[in-house]
């Protein structure tokens, strides 16, 4: 699968920083410099599961004709995705 | 979401195009239409306002900026935490001394991992940033 943009709505990234500190920094370096687990859930959804100082659960609403990848959040990765990415990675 | 119903969902290879960060063009999900570059001052708090370069349908003012730009709100949403820090999520945490230190611990929920040392920048007499 290609995603050729990425794009997050200003407000998204408002509320993602105020209830988990998430900066769009951490997630671009997840994305670019981590090799995260890609995971496709229904409804044209997409899920990214990476590590950088902390893991990451990142949900993107994926549009194939347009090859566009919207975050819709993004939040701390809880005990048993976590285990399964290190699981995953091995 | 469950471990099982995460394992069970179908795993994709996912690479990323050269300007995926910083796109030249978008495309409103809703209206299925190319949007709008446009410049707008996003209120943060009631005192800081960032400067981003957006992209708006033009049918349903839907706005979404790319990955790179939104480095520039990180930063003014980073100093609005720093200057409202009453009503920020902050940690209490005992101090203890040996002497010559005082000592905390850094709360877990914020360290997974492991790290070696921390950067301590001051801010003022009784104030300082901590970064792992």
């Amino acid at each position: 699968m290609k995603i050729n943009i990425i794009g997050i709505s200003p407000q998204t990234q408002k509320k993602i920083y105020e209830k988990h500190s998430i900066l769009a920094e951490e997630i671009i370096l997840i994305l670019r410099d981590d090799k995260p687990i890609f995971k496709k859930a229904g409804g044209h959804q997409i899920i990214a599961i990476g590590l950088y100082n902390r893991y990451l659960t990142i949900f993107f609403k994926y549009n194939s004709k347009r090859k566009q990848a919207i975050i819709t959040t993004a939040y701390p990765s809880d005990k048993k995705q976590i285990k399964y990415y290190k699981r995953a990675v091995k | 979401m469950k471990e099982q119903d995460f394992e069970k969902l179908e795993g994709i290879k996912v690479s990323f195009g050269k300007t995926a960060l910083s796109p030249k063009s978008m495309y409103c999900d809703k209206c299925d239409i190319k949007m709008i570059k446009s410049a707008i001052e996003m209120p943060v708090s009631d005192y800081i306002k960032v400067k981003l370069n957006i992209f708006k349908c033009p049918k349903c003012r839907e706005q979404i900026i790319g990955l790179d730009e939104a480095k520039k709100l990180d930063e003014a949403l980073i100093i609005n935490r720093l200057l409202t820090k009453e009503n920020a999520l902050s940690f209490k945490r005992h101090l203890s001394f040996d002497g010559n230190n005082y000592i905390f611990r850094l709360p877990s929920e914020l360290t997974k991992g492991k790290h070696k040392e921390v950067k301590i920048t001051p801010i003022e007499s009784n104030e300082a940033l901590i970064e792992w």
